[in-house]
């Protein structure tokens, strides 16, 4: 199996396109897998109601606005390393920025335009990684996600961001 | 973790791989992932990249290095190869890094979804953002109404480009704040010299002796890093004097060699009774002044009979003895000697006539143009055509859109638009003489009852923008702002405010920004631009080392995010609103723009991306730029024959003058229209007549003179002025979140002298409550009484201050702007994970000096407590005349 | 303007100078005009936290006069280092050009340097858990640049070289500016020397940022700062 189609990595990979982008049919798909969503359900029993419907463009729509409130504009859970680590965060940036343009990664598009210091993009080169190297990764980089996690757990209204905090406890 | 969760996670992944979720590729390189990455990240000078580019924290625009290292800017530094910093910097330039990396930083365009200003946003694509706005924007200038697109900017940088885009779109609304800013100080220099050149262009390096009037160099002004170091320089190594007359111990005044605190508004009196002493002591330059100044020496000398230094003592407080002894070392120190003043004598009711007193003073001895003189710079053109001389033609490449039709009397002429007008108004248009009436565009570009803003160029009249459009002058469908504060910066912000968040009045708001603040908060759509450290700008100012020259603002990075430069949005937008706007943006990308734009410049382009900075080599200082011969090529097709011109007779061409003749030669004289310096000016009683200012005020006399600020006289003991000021490491309300600026001043408590203070009955850091009057001169809203506002804030004693004044900065208090801006705490504590002594520093819980870890916060919002009060004729925000009372809270 | 002309950043990495017997620097306080580049510059270069600072400028009011005096203060690489002394973990080492250096990675927290700087130029920077100070700029230093506060000085206040050679530009000044000791009461023998500084401004200046002094008792506390 390669290192990054683990259960672990996968999990890692979920959160982070959670973290990337606002909830689209496809992503909303995969989580309603009937298998996938029961487990989701033990995880955060409140996505619930919200993976047993069929979504509408309300549904996509307030998913967005909470989106939007959570990481993008004047964020209550900014979902950058910046806002957490400040000393170094350039450099955790600059890492990233630099494995970005050696080809590292093949970023999906909507990856394509976060900052580099952004969450979801440092959970996707955290899935790739395994042994000490994965350790070392997190350490450098990552040692903000309890309070990243902690700050969207308080945050969130809506069910889907409170999975993904749960998530992330354990990411 | 539990045993549980852990199996749920394991199970969820492998439920995920079974459902064939897979958001990733890796490419092989995987393998080779190690320690190496490791280790990268800390700033390392031999591996990161230097280009130079052009500063955009402040409006001095310096010649900067950036480092990149990791595809990010890490550092800037200076670069030497700018003849305007000669390599030097200030705190502002490191801003940059901390605006395009903040975590806050606008990244995507977005779209309101609740009430406007509710604060409620979702992201949407260009594509969605194009297509809205074009489509608002696009029956506008189908039906022969583009003039309600209206375009707001706070700071413009591009050197024309959004003029190219209003312009093919049709509109005249490209507003600006030159009122809030700068333009009482622009009209003397363009009634004086014809021009304003960005300033006058002092040379420093060689000057012996400066009397500043309110300039601050040291801090703030445009110019100020220019000036700063050659100052400095020139005062430790060669012993020239710095004189500062301003009502606080600003950098500049604590290190000027005598400072004087002087009572707001009464700078024009000290530099009358300084003519008056010069003139009385016989140490005027005759020459220079018979030559050049449009008025005999006489006339001069009677209209400063009464202004004497005894006089001027009572008026400003300043010791007569020491403004004679002043006078006189600064005419014998004449001509490498200057004046130089900004705000602190311009933004008064009377400030464009202290200004011209001012003016006066270096026309007196003689300086003008001379090495360490009063020098003015080529910057705007001097010999007829426009654009700085030194210099080869460079100008957007694009095809031209033409300019949009006067709303004058026969052409182009929007009658509907123009009858909706109070009859007050029509009349004031239709009365105008045709030199205003031809360049008249509507209130809201060209407020008729300030036609000096307009009438030598645009200037316009910022605070008012929003009255205007809340009383109907001008409808607006689409309103774009661009780095844009008004809705904090904007004297009666609060009133702006009101307008910003009623859609009938603003039907549309679109607002192009890196930051989301007050003015984006109020908007329906947020357009994420590029930052300076991401896009091009063609660079070019005023040289106090005198020899023009240009440079490059270059991306060092791509844009972060889906952010992109003003010039692709417009061109984008442009392309989308179609019907004939497309052709004039035809260049695909921004570089292909600009080394056009370059093309006649005598290196190659990638030279210049090289070295950052363009300068004619051994070219001449621009000294004495009035006394150079025309070339032949000027003089043909002029009515020039060698010895058939009288001196003093106009070398014209078209119509047009663009010479003089001096000692029977055709000389190239002073760009005004009768090529010498107009001391004495009729404009300024032609424009009072125009819009009915009585001819008694000061501001209607055609010779400079000194009358009271109206709301000054006679100032009751219990009253005080209320003035403001800029830190070094600010600028304007655009830095309130920068980090290490905002860690520097977060706060801004009220200067008053010790004894003021103690005369109120206060201590030092005891709170007070500060009411700001309304303005009683010939002005918007006259006649309104009473107090306009009031803020809080806690007391600072220094004996630099003006005892009747009090005095805080303007930068502070943002309610937008997040974390640094307004530096604030997180309102919930994380759940877990809060290690809190570890927790303690990072940014996301907020920063030291937040209230609620126990600091002194982010400083008092004032600009809603001061009044609009736009200075008569020309519009001029009289920022330094409130009058305010204070009380112990 | 020929291309061979090497540009003055791309001399840099190549000229090293590593040959100082005593770095120093020279703060000439007539110069300053109290503008922050330098430490704002030093923030930026060496990613210092809010709350940590390697260098200040100090904003004095004068006591005789209406004027505000311009400090900017940083670590003073003395010859007699306190903090060297103080240090149980061997963490802070002096390099061979008489710079004063803390070696991060041995840093122990145990905070008795800050306790024995006399200039209070050394923090906490509670992020890293290490004692933090200037160290002129290694990296810059290294490759042929000057420390960034001396780099980005617009009024050139700020001098960086050798005190050991009479033949220095810092030497020279200092000779002829009768450059001295900040606290030389303190008898650490600093390599920071400065030009116009006066006694009652060594009370005033150890530490805060800013001329409101409500700010600065938040600044001593929150800031691991010493009074």
């Amino acid at each position: 199996m390669l290192s990054y189609m683990t259960p672990e990595s996968v999990v890692a990979q979920l959160a982070a396109s959670l973290l990337a982008h606002e909830i689209d049919a496809s992503l909303i798909a995969s989580l309603q897998q009937p298998e996938t969503a029961l487990i989701l359900q033990k995880i955060e029993p409140r996505v619930a109601p919200l993976l047993d419907k069929e979504w509408n463009s309300q549904d996509f729509e307030d998913a967005a606005v909470e989106y939007c409130r959570l990481f993008i504009l004047d964020p209550v859970a900014p979902a950058r390393a910046a806002a957490y680590n400040e000393k170094n965060s350039l450099e955790v940036a600059g890492r990233i920025q630099f494995m970005l343009d050696s080809g590292f990664l093949e970023l999906p598009e909507r990856f394509k335009t976060l900052a580099p210091d952004h969450v979801a993009l440092l959970l996707l080169v955290y899935s790739t990684l395994q042994g000490d190297d994965s350790i070392q990764f997190k350490s450098d980089n990552l040692a903000w996600l309890p309070d990243f996690s902690g700050r969207l757990e308080t945050e969130c209204q809506h069910p889907l961001y409170l999975l993904v905090a749960q998530i992330l406890r354990v990411v | 973790m539990s045993d549980l969760t852990r199996r749920s996670i394991l199970k969820l992944g492998s439920a995920l791989i079974a459902g064939g979720f897979s958001p990733l590729r890796v490419s092989a390189q995987n393998a080779t992932f190690g320690k190496s990455f490791g280790v990268l990240g800390r700033l390392d000078y031999s591996k990161a990249k230097a280009t130079p580019t052009i500063c955009f924290a402040c409006t001095n625009h310096c010649g900067v290095i950036g480092w990149v290292q990791d595809g990010l800017v890490r550092k800037i530094d200076g670069n030497p190869l700018d003849p305007n910093t000669e390599g030097n910097l200030c705190s502002k330039a490191q801003g940059m890094i901390s605006y395009t990396y903040y975590p806050e930083r606008i990244l995507y365009p977005l779209r309101r979804v609740g009430k406007r200003g509710e604060g409620k946003w979702k992201r949407i694509t260009w594509d969605e953002a194009y297509t809205e706005l074009a489509e608002k924007m696009r029956p506008l200038r189908e039906n022969g109404t583009p003039e309600e697109f209206v375009f707001h900017y706070g700071r413009d940088k591009t050197k024309g480009y959004t003029k190219h885009f209003t312009n093919a779109f049709g509109t005249p609304h490209r507003l600006n704040r030159r009122s809030i800013c700068s333009s009482n100080r622009r009209a003397p220099l363009m009634s004086f010299y014809g021009r304003d050149f960005e300033w006058e262009t002092q040379d420093l390096s060689n000057t012996k002796y400066v009397i500043n009037w309110g300039g601050n160099p040291y801090e703030a002004y445009q110019g100020g890093l220019f000036m700063a170091h050659r100052l400095q320089n020139a005062r430790v190594d060669h012993g020239a004097k710095l004189v500062t007359f301003e009502v606080r111990p600003s950098a500049t005044a604590s290190k000027s060699d005598e400072f004087y605190t002087v009572m707001p508004g009464t700078d024009g009196a000290v530099a009358f009774a300084m003519i008056h002493t010069i003139l009385k002591e016989g140490l005027e330059d005759k020459e220079f002044w018979n030559r050049w100044a449009n008025l005999p020496l006489d006339e001069l000398r009677k209209s400063v009979k009464d202004y004497t230094p005894e006089w001027a003592e009572k008026k400003s407080g300043v010791p007569a003895a020491d403004i004679k002894r002043i006078a006189i070392e600064f005419a014998k120190a004449a001509p490498a000697c200057c004046t130089m003043s900004n705000r602190g004598s311009a933004k008064h009711y009377n400030g464009m006539q202290s200004d011209r007193a001012i003016r006066t003073l270096d026309v007196l001895v003689g300086n003008v143009g001379k090495p360490g003189g009063y020098c003015l710079s080529s910057l705007r053109g001097w010999s007829g055509k426009y654009g700085q001389e030194g210099l080869p033609n460079l100008k957007l490449p694009e095809p031209k859109a033409s300019d949009p039709k006067p709303w004058g009397i026969g052409e182009g002429f929007d009658e509907v638009a123009f009858k909706k007008l109070p009859k007050k108004v029509r009349d004031r248009v239709n009365n105008f003489p045709d030199k205003w009436r031809k360049k008249y565009f509507g209130e809201l570009a060209t407020p008729s009852e300030y036609p000096l803003a307009w009438h030598w160029y645009q200037m316009r009249v910022g605070q008012l923008v929003y009255p205007y459009i809340k009383q109907g002058r001008q409808k607006v469908s689409v309103y774009m702002s661009f780095t844009l504060g008004a809705a904090f910066g904007y004297p009666e912000a609060n009133a702006a405010r009101e307008v910003l968040k009623d859609e009938k009045l603003i039907p549309f708001h679109v607002a192009i920004d890196i930051g989301y603040g007050e003015q984006a908060a109020l908007a329906d759509m947020i357009l994420p631009e590029a930052t300076s450290l991401e896009r091009w700008d063609y660079h070019s100012t005023n040289c106090y080392g005198l020899v023009p020259y240009t440079g490059i603002r270059q991306p060092l990075v791509d844009p972060q995010g889906e952010s992109k430069s003003i010039q692709v949005i417009l061109r984008e937008l442009a392309h989308k609103i179609g019907g004939g706007m497309e052709k004039h943006f035809t260049y695909k990308d921004d570089e292909s723009l600009y080394r056009d734009w370059y093309k006649e410049l005598p290196i190659s382009w990638e030279e210049f991306k090289r070295r950052g900075i363009w300068q004619e080599k051994d070219r001449p200082k621009d000294y004495e730029l009035y006394e150079r011969l025309l070339t032949d090529g000027e003089l043909a097709g002029t009515n020039f024959k060698a010895g058939k011109l009288a001196d003093g007779a106009l070398v014209e061409k078209d119509g047009k003058a663009v010479g003089i003749i001096k000692d029977g030669k055709a000389v190239r004289g002073f760009p005004t229209p009768n090529r010498v310096i107009n001391v004495y000016d009729e404009i300024f009683p032609e424009a009072a007549t125009a819009v009915g200012l009585p001819l008694s005020d000061g501001n209607a006399s055609p010779l400079a003179t000194w009358h009271e600020v109206p709301e000054h006289v006679d100032l009751p003991a219990d009253r005080f002025i209320f003035s403001t000021f800029k830190w070094n490491v600010h600028t304007q309300g655009r830095s309130g979140h920068w980090k290490y600026s905002a860690e520097i001043i977060h706060t801004n408590p009220i200067f008053m002298h010790p004894e003021t203070g103690k005369a109120l009955g206060l201590v030092e850091g005891d709170e007070v409550e500060v009411s700001v009057y309304r303005p009683t001169g010939f002005t918007y809203r006259a006649g309104e009484k009473g107090v306009m506002g009031s803020f809080k804030n806690h007391v600072r004693f220094l004996k630099g201050m003006h005892k009747r004044v009090v005095m805080c900065s303007h930068h502070v208090g943002h309610f937008e702007h997040g974390i640094v801006g307004e530096s604030k705490t997180s309102e919930t504590s994380p759940a877990e994970g809060k290690s809190s002594k570890l927790a303690d520093q990072r940014l996301k819980d907020g920063v030291w000096w937040a209230k609620k870890r126990g600091g002194i916060g982010g400083g008092v919002h004032i600009n809603d407590a001061l009044p609009i009060n736009p200075a008569p004729l020309i519009g001029g925000q009289n920022w330094y005349d409130n009058v305010c009372s204070i009380e112990k809270v | 303007m020929s291309k061979e002309e090497v540009l003055p950043w791309e001399k840099i990495g190549k000229e090293y100078r590593q040959d100082y017997k005593r770095a120093g620097m020279l703060v000439d306080l007539d110069r300053c005009i109290g503008c922050h580049s330098c430490s704002v510059s030093c923030k930026t270069e060496n990613e210092v936290p809010l709350g940590n600072f390697r260098m200040r400028v100090r904003y004095l009011e004068q006591p005789d006069n209406k004027q505000i005096s311009f400090t900017p203060l940083i670590c003073m690489h003395c010859v007699d280092a306190p903090c060297l002394k103080a240090c149980p973990s061997k963490a802070i080492r002096r390099e061979d050009d008489g710079r004063v250096f803390i070696d991060e990675n041995r840093c122990d927290l145990e905070k008795e340097c800050v306790e024995a700087c006399p200039y209070g130029a050394i923090s906490i920077n509670v992020e890293k858990e290490v004692a933090e100070k200037c160290d002129f700029c290694t990296h810059r230093t290294e490759v042929g640049l000057d420390p960034a506060c001396v780099s980005n000085c617009p009024t050139d206040a700020l001098v960086f070289g050798d005190l050991d050679n009479p033949e220095s530009r810092i030497s020279k000044l200092a000779e002829k500016k009768k450059a001295k000791a900040w606290k030389a009461d303190e008898k650490t023998n600093p390599s920071v020397l400065y030009v116009s500084h006066e006694k009652w401004m060594e009370k005033k200046a150890n530490t805060g940022v800013q001329l409101d002094s409500k700010d600065e008792d938040v600044t001593y506390e929150q800031n691991n700062l010493k009074k």
